[in-house]
């Protein structure tokens, strides 16, 4: 009697513990939702405090990067090595912004052209349409930049960007003194819009 | 410049007008080194040109010319800084560059209206330069006087169209 009582009031005992445990969870699982919430609203926080610091870091190192590790749209380095080559048939094959002169092939008469100057005007309006032809290409892939900022951009060193700013600037007020001599107003007028477009300020006179 | 002596050939541009010059018709206030030739093209020589810009509130007279020193980069922009200092012109600060290849050098006159850019680049492989010469005077433009007013009211007077106001000023007569 006394061991089932005691039996009876252990298994009491034991129900009343399981009740309890059962009580308790019951009690407690909105409890641990909230907890795990609350858990997963801090290590959200703590993530995105993370991740504001970084882009923060980010930020503050842009300037620096910027410029010289700023990708150029694909194809903008041929276009400014085909421009520069256009420029040096107009300068005597001299090297323009440290990209390589224009080396004109085994003829002596194209060899004559370029090393002499011995060009004609309409050979000036075709390599000018050429230099058009290139510049518009450039500006149209790189939408908002300036020649300057894209020369930049290349790794071009600040006096070879001085040097290919000033053979543009040359070229243009020659073709521009040609006009009418074998070099169309329209494709000075190019010259001139695609300059400005692209933040290179011509001679004004 | 004195007065044109001979016929030669000029171009009507939509603001202007464009006279081309003999090379000892170049203006004698900008001097060129003993040698110093024409550039020649293909087309022949690219001759100085005297050139009117008609705006409309002033007139800019502009001579250009196209040459090569006999002298390279280095000598060549010594020799301008001298002379230029001597005929009374003075080097404008922060206009211009100074490259390896390549500078370009302006000067100015006490009248602050005249201005002259002297653009040189080295020949390749020659101790040569190649420069372009821009003298730039600018007229800033005002009514013409005029004293016969009778005459003005019976016979409306027809103004002076832009070439021959450039003409009037180069001393041609089209």
């Amino acid at each position: 009697m006394v061991a089932w009582s005691c039996g009876r009031a252990k298994r009491v005992e034991c129900s009343q513990g399981r009740r309890r445990v059962k009580d308790i969870l019951d009690w407690s699982q909105p409890r641990l939702t909230l907890w795990f919430a609350a858990s997963a609203i801090l290590l959200a926080g703590v993530f995105v405090i993370q991740s504001l610091g970084a882009s923060r870091t980010l930020v503050i190192s842009a300037p620096a990067v910027q410029v010289s590790q700023a990708r150029l749209a694909p194809g903008t380095e041929g276009l400014l090595r085909q421009t520069a080559e256009h420029l040096s048939k107009m300068l005597e094959g001299a090297s323009i912004g440290g990209f390589p002169g224009f080396e004109p092939p085994d003829d002596e008469e194209y060899r004559r052209k370029i090393k002499e100057q011995n060009y004609s005007a309409q050979d000036v309006n075709d390599w000018v349409k050429e230099i058009n032809n290139f510049l518009g290409q450039i500006a149209q892939k790189n939408p908002g930049l300036t020649l300057r900022e894209i020369l930049q951009r290349h790794g071009l060193t600040q006096s070879q960007i001085e040097n290919y700013i000033a053979a543009l600037q040359r070229v243009h007020y020659a073709a521009d003194g040609m006009k009418g001599f074998g070099v169309s107003e329209k494709t000075v007028e190019t010259l001139t819009s695609l300059l400005k477009t692209l933040g290179v300020p011509t001679w004004a006179y | 410049m004195g007065v044109l002596v001979n016929s030669r050939e000029f171009r009507r541009r939509y603001n202007g007008l464009l006279i081309y010059l003999h090379l000892e018709e170049w203006p004698s206030d900008i001097p060129l080194p003993t040698g110093t030739r024409v550039v020649e093209t293909g087309d022949g020589p690219f001759d100085p040109y005297w050139r009117f810009v008609f705006e409309p509130d002033r007139t800019v007279e502009v001579v250009v010319g196209w040459f090569i020193l006999p002298l390279p980069l280095p000598e060549a922009m010594a020799w301008y800084r001298t002379e230029m200092a001597r005929g009374g012109w003075r080097q404008v600060s922060g206009k211009g560059y100074c490259l390896p290849e390549s500078a370009l050098v302006c000067f100015q006159r006490s009248e602050a209206n005249v201005q002259v850019g002297v653009d040189l680049r080295q020949r390749p492989e020659r101790a040569e330069t190649n420069t372009m010469i821009r003298r730039v005077v600018v007229h800033p433009w005002q009514a013409p006087q005029t004293t016969v007013e009778t005459a003005t009211a019976q016979e409306p007077e027809e103004p002076i169209r832009q070439d021959e106001e450039a003409a009037v000023l180069a001393g041609v007569v089209v």
